[in-house]
């Protein structure tokens, strides 16, 4: 995955505030990414074009073969739903379906088909220890089960990009640590590539690398860290 | 369409909520139609199911049954008019009748059995010959009266009662019970009961007719007026609009029904603009996550025909559980056709209500789920 040159300017004249000033990201298959800073750093803002939620002023990001920020607005929510699996702050389950439905329910939202969502879900259940727990509804899984709902809702694509937004946001520091360690984990163990925005400097030790970032601009000095 | 089914199957109670509210409008708006047709058809039943294609009245009559009156002598001119297939008679005497227990409002009605004008849903015993003296075809509503056939009528101020020979249906004129007497017998009971008018000789007050395959009504009619130059002629659709006060109580049923059509459509427009208010988090998610505008419009749709029928069923239920405790005094009649139009218009309007919140759900920005927004 490539970020090239990204800028994004939100309102204009004197008014204008620039979120993001010329990020540029190299993200190879296989690797996890912190992202860190400050509120109001940006991160949240960069995590967003890389997604293809939120459209640069300028500067393109291209995941595998396609260039995102060329793409009209219908062919970027496709893309997501094929192609990017998102983990939220917080739970974000939809909270009238269970454990399983929030994850097959892709099958509607994405062109994978029912028959391969299904077995997908059924063994994501199963690798996430919730097979058990499939019929629950949200409100009635721990805050750690509903985070691995979550997980297995981003993965059972088979997206080629992960975006986490602060998964420790809601958990308590031992929880947050379990989520992490997972997350890192079924994204190397797939060979896709990661993305994750933390405040939480205790969660980097479980990524590839680290990047910071301050009043938009991506700093430089972010060292690979040790993978977890 | 799944997720949208499954909210409402697990958060029941809130539909539970917009359904009885459909419910209880629906149900208003089906026993205002079933008031409204039952006193259209207990008005203009008489007019309306007599198989003609218009009818004849003098044209100092003004269009009215009460009014209009015309010599019999008119009837084989008006035969003999080109495009005139068939003409009937009818005379219409308003007054009271007995038949054992109270007595009850009647319009004694002379018309020539077999011809147009002639009512024609039988539903029990037989019809009167033609020229056939002291038998008499009663409305259906009469058995409410007790009367059965062979029973004697009484017309007060008659002096010889006639035998009830069979029953009508929908024969009603201007909400009094009807009773059908072949046109000489008809003759004979006027005299009786308004011994005024028999000084103007054999008359009815209106002749209906119908018209040859393929003639036009309106072309017919205009020959017939200037054949007989004392008549006018209308459709009897129109005949039916001209009856006092039909065309006002219509149009009164139906700006109160249309109102109440306008509720249930801003009533499912507030509960779908709240609950995608309350829902803009979640729909900011699935949005971020690759569900379509279409996806999430379809599934808005969904749940609002759902609730409108649901809405429908329940609220056509109890409207038939109040039909069958009312009294038959009060005029209510459930039509198939109404029915089927009032649900069409149901669903049509919980559609349109749904879509009222179209443009929210679009206006999400799929970019509020991250950063905790959602």
């Amino acid at each position: 995955m490539f970020v090239n040159d990204v800028t994004k300017v939100y309102g204009e004249g004197h008014t204008a505030v620039r979120a993001l000033c010329n990020a540029s990201i190299t993200l190879q298959d296989n690797e996890f990414l912190a992202l860190v800073g400050p509120s109001g750093s940006g991160k949240t803002t960069l995590l967003s074009v890389i997604g293809g939620l939120l459209a640069p002023t300028s500067g393109s990001v291209v995941i595998g073969d396609t260039t995102l920020t060329e793409l009209s607005k219908k062919e970027q929510t496709r893309f997501r739903a094929n192609r990017v699996g998102f983990v939220f702050q917080g739970f974000n389950l939809v909270p009238f379906l269970t454990a399983r439905e929030n994850m097959t329910v892709m099958a509607s939202i994405s062109d994978n088909s029912r028959h391969d969502t299904e077995e997908r879900t059924d063994q994501l259940l199963e690798e996430l220890g919730l097979t058990d727990r499939s019929d629950n509804l949200p409100e009635e899984l721990s805050g750690g089960e509903r985070q691995r709902v979550a997980i297995g809702r981003a993965l059972v694509t088979d997206p080629d990009l992960i975006l986490v937004d602060e998964p420790t946001a809601s958990l308590d520091t031992e929880l947050g640590t379990q989520v992490v360690k997972l997350l890192a984990s079924e994204i190397k163990s797939r060979g896709k590539a990661g993305i994750m925005v933390t405040h939480d400097l205790r969660m980097v030790e479980f990524t590839d690398r680290t990047l910071r970032i301050l009043d938009g601009q991506l700093l430089n000095g972010s060292e690979p860290a040790a993978a977890g | 369409m799944g997720i949208a089914l499954a909210e409402m199957r697990r958060r029941r109670g809130r539909w539970f909520s917009i359904v009885g509210a459909v419910a209880f409008i629906v149900f208003l708006v089906l026993v205002l139609a079933g008031l409204s047709d039952g006193l259209f058809i207990g008005t203009t039943g008489a007019l309306k199911n007599g198989d003609s294609d218009a009818l004849v009245y003098s044209i100092d009559g003004r269009r009215s049954l009460v009014r209009s009156a015309l010599p019999v002598s008119d009837l084989p001119e008006i035969e003999g008019v080109p495009g005139v297939a068939d003409v009937g008679a009818l005379g219409v005497l308003l007054t009271t009748a007995s038949a054992g227990a109270e007595p009850f409002d009647a319009a004694v009605i002379g018309h020539i059995p077999g011809h147009p004008g002639e009512p024609v849903k039988l539903v029990d015993g037989r019809r009167p010959e033609i020229g056939e003296p002291g038998v008499v075809l009663a409305d259906v509503s009469l058995r409410a009266e007790g009367v059965s056939i062979g029973d004697a009528a009484t017309i007060i101020g008659a002096s010889q009662p006639i035998r009830v020979v069979g029953f009508v249906e929908d024969s009603r004129c201007l909400l009094a019970n009807s009773l059908w007497v072949p046109v000489g017998t008809w003759e004979a009971l006027r005299i009786e009961v308004r011994p005024e008018t028999a000084r103007l000789g054999a008359f009815v007050q209106a002749f209906p007719i119908r018209v040859d395959d393929g003639a036009d009504v309106e072309d017919v009619a205009a020959a017939i007026d200037r054949t007989l130059g004392v008549t006018e002629t209308v459709t009897t659709s129109e005949a039916v609009l001209s009856l006092p006060g039909v065309e006002q109580q219509e149009s009164t049923f139906t700006a109160i029904i249309a109102a109440s059509f306008v509720v249930v459509g801003l009533v499912i427009a507030l509960f779908f603009a709240l609950v995608t208010l309350e829902k803009r988090g979640q729909l900011a998610i699935l949005k971020a996550i690759g569900a379509s505008n279409t996806f999430l419009l379809q599934g808005v749709l969904v749940q609002a025909l759902i609730a409108t029928v649901l809405g429908y069923v329940v609220g056509f239920g109890l409207a038939g559980l109040l039909g069958l405790i009312l009294p038959p005094t009060v005029p209510v009649a459930f039509l198939p056709a109404t029915a089927v139009s009032l649900f069409l218009a149901t669903v049509a309007m919980g559609a349109l209500g749904a879509a009222f919140s179209f443009r929210r759900v679009i206006r999400i920005d799929p970019a509020s789920a991250l950063g905790g927004e959602a």
